[in-house]
């Protein structure tokens, strides 16, 4: 009977592995496209899009220890190629990254009671514009949504060292902008 | 209170901090950058995002799922939404080079280019583009014309479009449309044009409908 129900899993059809494997890890996905694009629509077009891809490749999927950074990295070099692409080309018509700030804007309106963490985290996103891609780049996927040094540098194709590095500059850089920010928010009290 | 204890103390996360903690943060600069620290890692730990649309999941899966499955119907649909999420803009003001170097003198900018890029994952045929401009705001050479189409054959990969973008009126911007059409299936963004008196590019943000 358990030899049955093996044969019978192994058998399971290979739109249910897919879904089975992928679907824990969509809404992480959507997050790291936000980060990247700064734009609710543009982040679900963008797994959509990774995602339309990615069946045929079922068997790599279903070889990996954990698909979770494997996915992220997948999105991150299709990330690339649509905005930040063109390195070599003359004409430079990438998208600069640029803070979402409507949504900061309509978040405010929102949370009056948290008014003052939301200021800060708004004054915080917008530094993140400052910063290098390769340097906002570690810190969107480190600080901010939380993987490994080990994890961001795989998913980045750099070592760790360069990715405690840039994590260590560019906290600097940021936590220098804060507090002109807070003198600035101070200015208008 | 030596530095050891000050850091561990901070990383506790304390609502309030203690005298004594207190009293060496104000006599000690690398605890002080260290609290600073902590607190710029916490805020971007806690960052908001926006939740997706309703059903985003359910949608992109089964949108990545092969055809074969899926009842007639749906996969119409399935389809449509593969191709329209196979196209992504990207968008750019480029502002012409003179403008940039000139940075005492402010001069009226009338004729802007605007380079946009469209992202296919894969060719389409006899594509349609439509663009729609405010009235104050026309394509040189298409004076007083506020809606144009025509038909192209896109690329897989990027395609680029510019639009000589020419100012006919006392506002400095406006908010440009893009549609772009295949087979029933089709997409909209709206590109946000604004002039400014003297150089300095300006990125347009994009946005979509
Ligand atoms: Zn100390």
């Amino acid at each position: 009977m358990t030899g049955l129900i093996q044969i019978f899993r192994r058998r399971a059809a290979p739109e249910d592995r897919f879904t089975a494997l992928v679907r824990p890890h969509i809404r992480l996905m959507y997050r790291m496209a936000y980060r990247w694009t700064q734009n609710q629509s543009e982040a679900e077009d963008l797994v959509q899009d990774v995602l339309a891809r990615l069946f045929p490749r079922l068997e790599e999927l279903v070889a990996l220890d954990k698909p979770g950074p494997w996915l992220v990295k997948v999105l991150y070099h299709r990330y690339v190629d649509l905005y930040r692409r063109r390195l070599n080309s003359p004409v430079d018509d990438s998208v600069s990254w640029s803070s979402d700030d409507t949504f900061f804007q309509e978040r405010l309106l929102d949370e009056r009671n948290h008014f003052h963490q939301l200021e800060l985290k708004r004054a915080l996103n917008r530094a993140l514009e400052e910063l290098d891609d390769g340097w906002r780049d570690v810190v969107l996927l480190h600080d901010v949504e939380g993987y490994s040094a080990l994890e961001v540098a795989e998913i980045l194709e750099i070592n760790v060292g360069t990715v405690k590095s840039r994590l260590h500059r560019a906290r600097k850089k940021l936590k220098a902008a804060l507090q002109l920010g807070t003198i600035e928010g101070c200015h208008a009290c | 209170m030596n530095c050891n204890r000050a850091k561990q103390e901070l990383e506790l996360m304390r609502e309030q901090n203690g005298g004594s903690l207190l009293h060496h943060l104000r006599q000690c600069a690398s605890c002080r950058d260290y609290a600073e620290e902590l607190r710029v890692v916490r805020l971007l730990r806690s960052m908001p995002a926006p939740e997706p649309s309703e059903g985003f999941e359910h949608r992109v899966l089964r949108s990545a799922l092969p055809q074969s499955r899926v009842e007639p119907q749906a996969r119409l649909r399935g389809w449509q939404l593969a191709t329209a999420a196979s196209l992504l803009l990207a968008v750019m003001m480029a502002v012409p080079r003179w403008q940039s170097s000139q940075s005492a003198a402010p001069q009226i900018v009338s004729t802007l280019p605007v380079s946009v890029s469209l992202d296919s994952a894969r060719p389409l045929e006899g594509a349609v583009i439509r663009v729609s401009l405010p009235s104050h705001l026309a394509l040189d050479g298409y004076p007083g014309v506020q809606d144009l189409e025509w038909q192209a054959n896109l690329n897989a990969g990027a395609n680029r479009l510019t639009l000589p973008v020419r100012l006919q009126g006392a506002e400095s911007g406006g908010e440009i449309l893009i549609e772009v059409e295949h087979e029933g299936a089709r997409k909209t963004f709206r590109v946000p044009v604004q002039f400014r008196p003297s150089g300095g590019a300006a990125t347009a943000p994009i946005q979509k409908t």
